[in-house]
């Protein structure tokens, strides 16, 4: 694939790859423009002949899209020929969603087997999180305008595994480094790429080196998280202020240099 | 909002003793005939009215309130009635709810939401009664386990794993667990309800359990020495519901029953006779039963979803042109007569969440949490035995 013009797309895990570009991006990655939302509100744009109009979504998406598209409220998929959907198909919240409450029967010892769920009723799980996912929709929308456009999805970065401190993830300490969680992200990935290929896209997982183990990121990639930043302008609301706590779901700019770097390499295979 | 929730909590038992009264003892000469309502008289309780204006067809002999935790269970047809049941605002149990995530179609295809646990469908009281006293042992007997194309099913519930389970071990524990989640829904039930379906039945001869289907439906292989027909009688299902009743009585005295037989005609028959005869000999059986039960037992009621739905005076309106499956239309009508009798005014889509203790640790529920179901499609495992048609 080759491009010349590259939209990034996503939720708040864009900021980190448009940071790193803004200290200098890869050599040969397209010039690229980048549009966001954060959480899922970017979920709200729908096509409109060929184009994501933020003024037809949500009153919350527009000053968000402005501040981080240098004051573009529109995105005209024409104008582009490769694009990048950021954080918005798989997450690690889907992993402990369905985790809390059932497991597979070969892991059945962990935490006890409170409800079981055999691995076919897991795998249509997973089929049906990611054929609701914006990515997918996003995916399809494009190949209606750009048929020969190239469609990549950056799932949102594993968190490190600070977030095991957090209200509501105590119980999952003993997460880490158990195989039965390694299997579990495994699904998950196969089930999101398997996704992504029935819409024609690509899924860039994270690479192997950001892994501290399997669903959980180094954690020098998190130090100096960051999520979209228009304090001075249009403020997103309150995950700014997490931005200035801990954070260990957002990722830093050696993150999205990293990401930047595995979109060009995809887009020149 | 229900102004007087007390009336829930207390059951009006008053009269239950007493059978059906007939019309006051006419004086010498004159016909006790005489002065009846116009709901006794066919003309004019049936031929002259229409099957969406019905009234009188139903008259409960307890109240179901909003506050009554309701078990269903039975044929393909009953799951039309929990469906509506819990839209409706009434506390259906569901000790088995879908994993968060799974769309209603995706749920219902695993089981998920069709009955308040993941039996399948129990179309014989034999089951039912079968299935109470392997949840109620401590150890209970190993399960049979069909196998297909190198997968493996609980042979009593085979179609809540469409595609099987990765070894028989794995079918025990989910067995196992499940039978827990069983034993949870009879020991808290205020009201059960059953849908008779069927009398035809095959028994597994070693254990003597009953299948819900033929092996070899769905999973299995049919072998004429492991594998018996049974056509169950009037006599046996009505001595199997009572050796129900009262097994769940001295587990959860106070329980109610509610009991409907299904109007869903047999996909097939194994008796050797025109299916028409079969079924009507089937259903005919069923209705029996269950008018015996109501005249035996003052903690049961019946509920007549099959003279809605299957006689003459619904003129087959509410069957779809394959003369077999309710419409949409025949439920609503059922649903509106059961409704007018236990009318609630509470919000709907609530279903009862296991109790503390077998609630799944943390997590919001989500729409499949409340296991809504999209599609009016019934799962039976009878109707693939229209696979074998000529």
């Amino acid at each position: 694939m080759s491009a010349a013009r590259l939209c990034v797309i996503g939720s708040s895990h864009v900021a980190c790859l448009k940071l790193a570009e803004t200290g200098g991006a890869p050599t040969g990655l397209p010039a690229t423009e980048y549009f966001a939302a954060s959480g899922n509100l970017i979920a709200e744009l729908h096509l409109t002949d060929g184009r994501y109009l933020a003024a037809a979504a949500g009153g919350a998406v527009a000053p968000q899209l402005a501040a981080v598209s240098a004051g573009k409220t529109r995105i005209d998929l024409a104008d582009y020929d490769a694009f990048a959907l950021v954080g918005v198909c798989f997450q690690f919240r889907d992993i402990l969603r369905l985790f809390r409450s059932h497991c597979l029967w070969r892991h059945r010892d962990w935490r006890g087997a409170r409800a079981l769920i055999g691995d076919a009723g897991f795998a249509e799980f997973l089929r049906g999180v990611y054929r609701f996912r914006p990515a997918y929709r996003f995916a399809r929308d494009i190949a209606a305008v750009r048929p020969d456009a190239p469609v990549l999805l950056l799932p949102s970065p594993f968190p490190t595994a600070a977030v095991l401190e957090e209200q509501g993830m105590r119980d999952l300490r003993d997460l880490r480094d158990t195989s039965y969680f390694a299997e579990i992200v495994r699904l998950h990935r196969d089930a999101a790429t398997a996704a992504a290929r029935s819409v024609g896209a690509r899924v860039l997982f994270q690479r192997d080196e950001a892994v501290a183990a399997p669903g959980f990121t180094a954690p020098r990639f998190n130090e100096a998280a960051v999520g979209l930043r228009a304090a001075d302008k249009t403020s997103p609301g309150q995950w700014h202020e997490e931005k200035r706590a801990a954070d260990p779901w957002h990722m830093n700019r050696a993150f999205g240099r990293m990401r930047l770097e595995d979109i060009r390499a995809a887009l020149a295979a | 909002m229900d102004g007087d929730i007390f009336d829930d909590l207390v059951p009006d038992f008053t009269g239950l003793l007493d059978a059906p009264a007939p019309a006051a003892r006419p004086a010498p000469g004159a016909s006790p005939y005489a002065g009846l309502d116009a709901t006794r008289f066919w003309r004019t309780g049936v031929a002259e009215t229409h099957p969406l204006t019905v009234e009188g067809l139903y008259s409960k002999r307890f109240p179901i309130g909003t506050r009554d935790r309701i078990a269903t269970a039975g044929s393909c047809f009953a799951q039309h009635i929990a469906t509506h049941l819990r839209a409706r605002g009434f506390r259906v149990l569901d000790l088995e709810p879908a994993p968060w995530g799974f769309e209603p179609a995706q749920a219902q295809a695993f089981g998920y939401g069709v009955y308040s646990a993941r039996f399948g469908n129990l179309y014989t009281a034999r089951q039912l009664l079968e299935l109470l006293r392997e949840a109620m042992v401590e150890r209970p007997p190993e399960p049979i386990v069909w196998e297909k194309g190198g997968r493996f099913f609980d042979a009593l519930r085979p179609g809540v794993e469409p595609e099987g389970l990765g070894s028989p071990e794995e079918v025990a524990l989910h067995r196992r667990i499940h039978l827990g989640r069983v034993r949870t829904m009879f020991e808290r039930t205020d009201v059960f309800v059953f849908t008779f379906g069927l009398t035809e039945s095959w028994r597994d001869r070693a254990t003597g359990r009953t299948l819900p289907t033929c092996p070899g439906t769905i999973a299995g292989t049919f072998d004429p020495a492991a594998h018996a027909f049974h056509n169950f009688t009037v006599q046996e299902t009505l001595d199997d519901y009572h050796a129900f009743r009262a097994e769940l009585a001295a587990i959860n005295p106070g329980v109610r029953h509610l009991v409907t037989v299904s109007p869903v005609p047999l996909t097939a028959t194994a008796a050797g006779i025109h299916v028409l005869l079969a079924s009507t000999w089937s259903k005919s059986a069923l209705r029996a039963v269950a008018g015996q039960l109501y005249a035996e037992c003052p903690d049961l009621d019946y509920f007549p979803s099959y003279e809605i739905i299957a006689s003459p005076w619904s003129r087959g309106f509410f069957f779809e042109p394959n003369l077999r499956s309710v419409s949409p239309a025949g439920v609503a009508a059922v649903m509106r007569v059961f409704l007018a009798e236990h009318a609630v005014a509470a919000p709907p889509g609530r279903a009862e969440v296991p109790a503390p203790e077998d609630r799944p640790r943390g997590g919001r529920r989500g729409k499949a949490g409340r296991n809504r179901r999209a599609a009016e499609d019934a799962v039976c495992e009878e109707m693939l035995l229209d696979a074998f048609r000529p």
